[in-house]
């Protein structure tokens, strides 16, 4: 299945470069394991990327050939291939909390609640944070409009907002000017994945619910 | 028209295998060169593959990694981390995925992802690369073109000159989108537009000269 709703290609350069924090990188790659079509938009922007590395001034090594052949050295823990360049184009985006994200749902601290919704944070890297959002079906989710960076990655259920429908994969990638008013499909909990930037000028659906019930 | 590598294994599977296109300046031979040492690395374990594979691309991704703001000290060792896994990891290196070089690149970019990480700090130096290299006027198609050796700058000479800073400012000096946004004072969601019409216009350009 090749998910509707994909990050736009400023993110897969960024991908593609690092340059993303682990939150943001981990909704991207998440979103890639089951994307077909940015994977294949992947592969381009690296491609680009090898030809600037390779276009760029030569400057010599000290390190030759023959001390690779002949180093005895620990090998590296360097990961050799990144989630998004390697996998097969279905993935089962649900087993990911179990596997990708190694945790338990209800190892994790909840908090909120109220209206079916509730959110648990996974990581916090300076001013970039990783958050899980549970929410009930036909759960309404705070209206809002975006400024700055939000992404947010559907792993379970659906969300609808207007016309459009977020299912399993479908990444939103928070764009301004926009006002939302995510509505949960009737269908089943709603689990989504979702990184935001650490303005305190909080305006996207996730740190709406993040103001709500953790009074930042 | 898409251009085969030749080291692709063949495949009556069209879907099964990613042929990816290429520009038809842009380094094709050089890049088919690259597979073919490395596939004999992969193969063989031949040193003789690795030397040549090493030696034209080690002084790039040292100046890559330099310019990238990684001390010299640091720089090496990352070299040597690559190196030791293209050597010993080569088994996992598949034509039909990416080149060699892009293969290269995804561990040199995985290398300094960790570096940065392990350092908690932002270890660019801002702009000095482009600003050097291409002098007072940024935009002038033909330092461009120097800087970049003449070949994807060909590509990118065609787009509007918003489109190039874009891709430029990722490529070249390391900056995320909502850094570039930052510091150009224009909403986040116009760096997103640019980033996306770049790179729209990118694949068709590479499309159409494969």
């Amino acid at each position: 299945m090749t998910p509707q709703h994909h990050p736009g290609s400023g993110w897969l350069m960024d991908y593609a470069c690092g340059h993303l924090s682990p939150a943001f990188e981990i909704v991207i790659a998440s979103h890639l394991l089951g994307c077909r079509v940015c994977k294949e938009d992947l592969r381009l922007a690296e491609h680009v990327g090898a030809e600037f590395m390779m276009a760029g001034a030569e400057m010599a090594t000290i390190l030759t050939a023959d001390d690779i052949v002949n180093s005895t050295a620990k090998s590296p823990e360097l990961e050799v291939w990144r989630a998004g360049s390697q996998l097969p184009g279905a993935l089962d985006l649900t087993g990911l909390v179990s596997s990708y994200l190694r945790i338990s749902l209800d190892a994790l601290r909840w908090r909120g609640g109220a209206g079916g919704v509730s959110i648990a944070k996974l990581r916090h890297d300076d001013n970039d944070r990783l958050w899980l959002l549970r929410a009930r079906p036909g759960a309404v989710l705070p209206r809002h409009s975006h400024s700055g960076s939000e992404l947010t990655l559907v792993l379970q259920g659906a969300y609808v907002v207007g016309d459009q429908v977020f299912g399993v994969g479908a990444l939103e990638d928070a764009d301004e000017d926009t006002w939302h008013q995510p509505l949960v499909t009737t269908v089943g909990e709603c689990l989504c994945l979702a990184a935001t930037s650490g303005s305190l000028k909080f305006e996207g659906w996730v740190a709406r619910l993040v103001q709500r019930y953790l009074g930042i | 028209m898409i251009v085969r590598m030749p080291d692709m294994p063949s495949s009556d599977d069209a879907s099964s295998v990613v042929r990816f296109p290429l520009p038809a300046d842009v380094s094709v031979a050089e890049r088919s060169e690259e597979n073919a040492w490395l596939l004999r690395v992969k193969s063989a374990a031949d040193p003789h593959a690795f030397r040549r594979l090493f030696e034209r691309l080690s002084p790039r991704i040292h100046s890559y990694l330099r310019r990238g703001g990684i001390a010299p000290a640091d720089a090496e060792n990352a070299l040597q981390d690559v190196w030791l896994v293209v050597w010993r990891k080569a088994a996992q290196f598949d034509p039909a995925l990416a080149s060699a070089r892009t293969w290269i690149f995804t561990l040199v970019r995985n290398r300094v992802i960790d570096l940065e990480r392990a350092a908690r700090r932002d270890l660019r130096l801002t702009g000095v690369y482009v600003e050097a290299t291409r002098g007072a006027h940024p935009d002038e198609p033909d330092l461009l073109a120097q800087a970049l050796g003449g070949r994807i700058a060909r590509v990118l000479a065609q787009l509007p000159r918003e489109q190039q800073e874009v891709v430029l400012r990722c490529y070249v000096e390391g900056k995320s989108q909502r850094e570039i946004a930052r510091e150009q004072r224009v909403p986040l969601g116009t760096i997103k537009s640019r980033a996306r019409l770049a790179f729209e216009r990118l694949k068709q350009l590479i499309k159409e000269s494969a």
